[in-house]
């Protein structure tokens, strides 16, 4: 770890102390407040994996749709699929096996989300802006989600709203992002300990959440710009994390009334908690327009149930710019 | 009709908006930090029917257009088009070629009038122009200008649904 923090020094060091670097606010894993130009259709693939033991590794593989209704205005269309799931909750939730890990889980389409992003402030300066905008999201998603944290993305339905404001001067660019989750239940079942017993109904209400996240990052690669056709290299830095609330889970056993599991039960997976995670990443841009993002999830202050440490990142963006 | 073709010449001769023509302008934006920014202000602007060439420059960072000739350029559609990107005009500057020199330094363009906001004279074959119409000039470039004695409305008697002033730069 101590590793780690050295590299991440390092790496920081050149965005306050270079001269002839510019500041990059096209983060990997967090939203600037800039939009997709108008009558732009991107694309994205985001891919997300971390080893779950026992030689299983999870994965998020998600498709995105990107285009720019207004200068101002971007929508964007999220399909995720992953195995971080079974069909089921796990056996003896939420008292055991929470959360599940180590075992098979199959991979699956997750469902669909759609994000919103409006911009309604630009102060635009020759070498300087500041933007902010406002962002909505819904999902439809509708997983057997066993831990206690939301994602609207590829975890829980609900929807969730929240502010982005990035600021660029001279070399430094910094992009704050606030915002609630608000998941919706999930209405399930969880097969029970005894296998010639019918699956137990069960119903999960996620905690509301609150989602932060800091990002700051800069151009290493060209010096000068000359061409389209020259790789850009941009090196990020993202604290990303959340505070979530309590999970409330009820049970319908055969024979018993439907009862709420009892807080003093409830395992620390889905009991109300935080995190940071720190995120670095390093971001290629071919002919100035097709994007490859790597990035890594690092444990920080507190850690999240939804994933081990590290969970590595993967994005390949690419922009059709429509007649 | 030997008369109606050489009054029909005379015509085409002294109507400055007909033979005067724009062929380049300098776009200056504001907000751009990386190359795919850049790149969108140029697939934004060549959107546009009357341009024929965008050349950025990365490092400015500015757009260099070059129009099509027999195409009647709108610098409004320009400002909106850099807009659309996600971006801001810091300034645009054009050459406005003339055939027949004027001492009336408005011009009626496009169903536009461009008019000077100073003394202005159209007696030189290119005349440099700094656009000063809605969109086409960021507050802080017009901040940085002494403005004392700009003319709010054109002294020219000539009229146009819309008006777009500028600053000569020759």
């Amino acid at each position: 770890m101590n590793v780690f923090f050295r590299a991440l020094f390092l790496l920081s060091v050149p965005l306050f102390k270079a001269d002839n670097l510019l500041a990059q606010e096209l983060f990997p894993n967090t939203e600037p407040a800039s939009n997709i130009p108008k009558k732009t259709l991107g694309l994205r693939y985001i891919g997300e994996a971390y080893s779950d033991g026992n030689g299983y590794i999870r994965n998020v593989n998600a498709l995105r749709l990107m285009y720019g209704l207004t200068p101002r205005l971007s929508i964007y269309l999220t399909g995720s699929s992953s195995n971080h799931h079974k069909k089921n909750l796990p056996t003896d939730y939420p008292y055991h096996n929470t959360p599940e890990r180590g075992v098979f889980k199959p991979y699956a389409f997750n469902g669909m989300s759609l994000y919103v992003k409006y911009r309604f402030l630009s102060i635009d300066e020759e070498k300087s802006h500041l933007r902010m905008a406002v962002y909505a999201e819904g999902s439809t998603v509708n997983t057997a989600h066993d831990e206690g944290e939301p994602r609207l993305m590829d975890d829980t339905k609900g929807f969730g709203f929240g502010y982005i404001s990035t600021y660029l001067k001279n070399k430094f660019a910094i992009s704050l992002t606030l915002g609630g989750i608000f998941p919706g239940k999930y209405v399930g079942y969880q097969s029970d300990v005894i296998e010639s017993m019918p699956d137990i109904p069960t119903t999960v209400k996620y905690g509301d959440a609150f989602n932060y996240s800091l990002s700051i990052g800069h151009l290493l690669l060209p010096k000068t710009y000359n061409s389209y056709k020259q790789t850009n290299i941009n090196v990020y830095l993202e604290l990303m994390g959340k505070y979530f609330g309590d999970t409330k889970v009820w049970i319908t056993p055969q024979g018993v009334p439907q009862y709420l599991v009892e807080t003093a039960f409830i395992p620390s997976a889905l009991r109300k908690g935080y995190y940071l995670d720190i995120v670095p990443g390093v971001q290629f841009i071919f002919n100035s327009n097709t994007r490859l993002d790597v990035s890594a999830n690092f444990r920080g202050i507190h850690y999240s149930y939804a994933r081990l440490y590290p969970q590595i990142n993967l994005g390949l963006q690419h922009y059709f710019y429509l007649k | 009709m030997k008369q109606f073709f050489f009054s029909l010449i005379f015509l085409f001769l002294t109507c400055n908006g007909l033979h005067a023509q724009f062929t380049t302008a300098d776009i200056a934006v504001n907000g751009l930090t990386c190359s795919q920014c850049s790149r969108s202000v140029e697939m934004s602007l060549k959107r546009l029917d009357f341009i024929e060439e965008v050349e950025m420059n990365l490092q400015e960072p500015t757009a260099h257009i070059i129009f099509k000739k027999n195409k009647k350029v709108d610098f409004a559609k320009m400002a909106t088009a850099v807009k659309d990107a996600g971006f801001a005009v810091r300034h645009i500057k054009s050459t406005y070629n003339i055939e027949i020199p004027s001492s009336d330094a408005c011009f009626v363009y496009n169903k536009q009038l461009y008019y000077p906001v100073s003394q202005a004279k159209l007696t030189q074959q290119k005349l440099q122009i700094l656009l000063l119409g809605k969109g086409m000039i960021s507050d802080g470039e017009l901040k940085k200008m002494d403005q004392k004695n700009w003319v709010e409305k054109p002294s020219c008697s000539m009229t146009a649904s819309k008006k777009i002033p500028f600053l000569a730069l020759n």
